[in-house]
């Protein structure tokens, strides 16, 4: 039963995608398949619902807010009722084959189970940093416990455009805390429809498409930034869109559409900037060579899309440029030499920006490097981050015969311009494997062409050393994925393990139980920055943040933050050993009373807040569950 | 032919590398170049 709540609160979730989605059927080509319609709707209302619940947010976040805005959902099943009937004999007419089936059911079963697990994790150690925890699920806690959608001052990185975090809100309002993990569903099957779709419109028949999705879902890559917190999936999902529209660009109302999908991208990630750069590189190139427009036209059609992109992604840029000084914090190199932003002094900006360069290093940056990438990447995919597990062998092993299938093909050559764009902007920015997904789309596609090649050139050997290619590929990461979600699994099946796991993987669980289930306590201050304050269910000040944010204006130190209690107006603290850092409050402080203390961890009362816990207890809504 | 080659050769690398990084290959490769292993 305790899995119920997080499974419903999903389906509603796709639902009200569909009602909202659904506002931008007359804008789409009329060449596109129902594949192609399902997976751009459902992206498209997971956009617009979380741009809305953000800008609705900027006033006033309540439960009944997000309540409200679901209400498409009754939307949502009229248009499922109403075109389901053309859209299952579209989708029984691929005939799946049964080996690419029986895997995806397989994936889809393991990411059901293994999603249904409570997040749990550590921010501390570059080993275990845990971005799900770190950012993707605070930002949302955080802001409906404050009732307003606000970054989260203590963690930049919940500054930066949030349409899929917010669309968790919804989902963590309704299904609780586990439901923005099942979630991995809903993403993994978006990601998978577009690049169905986009597999059939370069050629690819049905049951090649079928073979295309089983190799990218099988991609431990891929997986890995679709699962827990990661927007990747969803990211690249509207990125694809884009370029999938782009194939079959016909009208006015097309282009408009390039630009929505694009701004949901910025309005999604940061890189969503850079992708939209690069769409745009290959728009020049459809309109001059496969729509063969005039050069004014094309402007002018550019020109538009970019400003619907503009308009949508711009509520995310100016909310930051206004309350912290930059369009994108925490600032790029480019950006901090413009704008000085709060909260980050100029040194832990730097130090935040040599952090990222250090981790996308990958395994260099010269040609040289870039040249061997595809090679790399095959063999030594641990190298980079968030890479192990791969992409298999699909990719390098037949991949480069996909130029000579699609040789005179125009579409497959910008989609070749896209990848190659795409591929330089993420070797020269940050070489994070989960933000290769669009590329690694496009790179399945053209191994199932060069399978396709293969078998003709090669009836009998290089068709068995094909298929023995996909197979090592499908298996291993198969492998891979089932090795990742056996904890998850272990604990969804077993109460004990998952209690066993939480006690082994929540640093201080034993203060987050008490502070949040003792009610006098209604303000709790952190003093150790890798603390990670999702797990607190009462509101908090938490003075540094782990990437060197500074929250209080006169308080560098611990014991400058503790000399300002009375204007804090705690009722606790927590103060822990942790991380190279030992505890911060005196021993015989005066005003504070030791309450709880296990070890590394004590909790102390904070005396002259006696008096006004009770009063302040009223106003505070205890949230969701989480333990 | 070449194309059969090509992907013998990625087929290969792959096993190898796989197997020298897993823990029977450790072993295998410390008793060849007789190393102790931690």
């Amino acid at each position: 039963m305790r899995f119920v709540p997080a499974i419903l609160a999903n389906l509603v979730l796709i639902f009200v995608a569909i009602g909202y989605g659904s506002v931008l059927w007359p804008l789409l080509p009329r060449k596109l398949t129902q594949v192609d319609r399902i997976a751009l709707i459902l992206l498209g209302g997971l956009g617009m619902l979380g741009t809305l619940l953000f800008l609705v947010g900027q006033v006033w976040f309540s439960r009944a807010v997000i309540i409200a805005s679901l209400l498409p959902v009754v939307w949502g099943v009229a248009v499922v009722i109403r075109h389901s009937g053309p859209m299952f004999t579209e989708i029984r007419k691929l005939r799946p084959p049964l080996i690419p089936a029986a895997i995806l059911v397989t994936v889809f079963a393991v990411t059901g189970f293994g999603g249904l697990a409570a997040p749990t994790g550590d921010i501390s150690t570059p080993a275990l940093k845990n971005d799900s925890i770190a950012y993707h699920f605070l930002g949302p806690r955080v802001w409906m416990r404050d009732r307003i959608i606000r970054p989260v001052p203590d963690e930049c990185l919940t500054a930066m455009p949030a349409i899929v975090e917010t669309d968790y809100c919804a989902l963590i309002s309704l299904g609780g805390s586990r439901a923005p993990g099942f979630f991995t569903v809903a993403r993994l099957g978006i990601l998978l429809l577009i690049a169905a779709g986009l597999a059939m419109r370069l050629g690819a028949s049905g049951s090649e498409a079928w073979w295309v999705v089983a190799l990218i879902a099988t991609m431990p890559v891929v997986y890995n930034g679709t699962t827990g917190g990661f927007v990747d999936a969803i990211y690249a999902g509207y990125v694809l869109a884009g370029l999938r529209i782009l194939f079959d660009v016909e009208s006015r109302s097309s282009w408009i559409l390039l630009g929505i999908f694009g701004g949901f991208a910025m309005g999604t990630k940061y890189t969503g900037v850079i992708a939209w750069a690069v769409l745009l590189a290959c728009a020049f190139a459809t309109s001059a060579f496969v729509l063969k427009l005039k050069w004014r036209i094309t402007l002018t059609k550019i020109a538009l899309a970019t400003l619907v992109a503009g308009c949508v992604a711009a509520p995310w840029y100016l909310r930051n440029w206004a309350l912290l000084g930059n369009p994108m914090y925490p600032s790029p190199p480019l950006l901090s030499h413009l704008f000085h932003a709060q909260y980050m002094g100029e040194q832990a900006a730097r130090q935040f920006q040599v952090e990222v360069w250090r981790e996308g290093n990958g395994m260099g940056r010269t040609i040289w490097d870039f040249l061997l990438l595809p090679l790399r990447l095959t063999v030594h995919p641990a190298n980079f981050l968030d890479g192990p597990g791969g992409i298999g062998l699909v990719p390098l092993a037949l991949g480069p015969f996909a130029l000579l299938v699609f040789r005179w093909n125009l579409l497959a050559r910008i989609a070749g311009l896209f990848v190659l764009l795409q591929l330089g902007t993420w070797f020269i920015t940050e070489q994070d494997g989960r933000f290769l997904i669009p590329v690694l789309v496009l790179a399945a596609i053209a191994g199932v062409a060069g399978w396709r090649y293969v078998q003709g050139i090669s009836p009998r050997t290089g068709r068995a050393l094909a298929f023995a290619t996909v197979a090592v590929s499908i298996l291993y990461g198969v492998f891979m994925i089932a090795r990742y979600e056996t904890d998850n699994i272990h604990s969804v099946i077993s109460q004990k393990f998952e209690e066993a796991r939480r006690q082994e993987d929540i640093p201080f669980l034993a203060s987050f139980r008490f502070l949040n289930s003792n009610p006098s306590v209604t303000k709790v201050l952190f003093l150790n920055p890798d603390v990670p304050s999702y797990y607190s269910q009462k509101d908090y000040v938490k003075p540094f943040g782990r990437w060197g944010e500074q929250v209080l204006p006169n308080a560098s130190t611990a014991a400058q933050a503790l000399s300002q209690l009375a204007q804090l107006r705690v009722s606790d603290i927590l103060d822990v050993r942790w991380a190279g850092i030992g505890f911060e409050v005196p021993v015989n402080m005066p005003g504070v009373t030791l309450v709880f203390s296990a070890e590394n961890q004590r909790v102390y009362r904070v005396d002259q807040m006696a008096g006004l816990t009770n009063a302040r207890q009223a106003r505070v809504k205890r949230p969701a569950d989480i333990f | 032919m070449l194309v059969d080659l090509w992907l013998f050769a990625i087929l290969a690398s792959f096993f190898v590398v796989r197997v020298l990084h897993s823990k029977v290959g450790e072993r295998v490769l410390a008793m060849i170049t007789k190393r102790h292993l931690p």
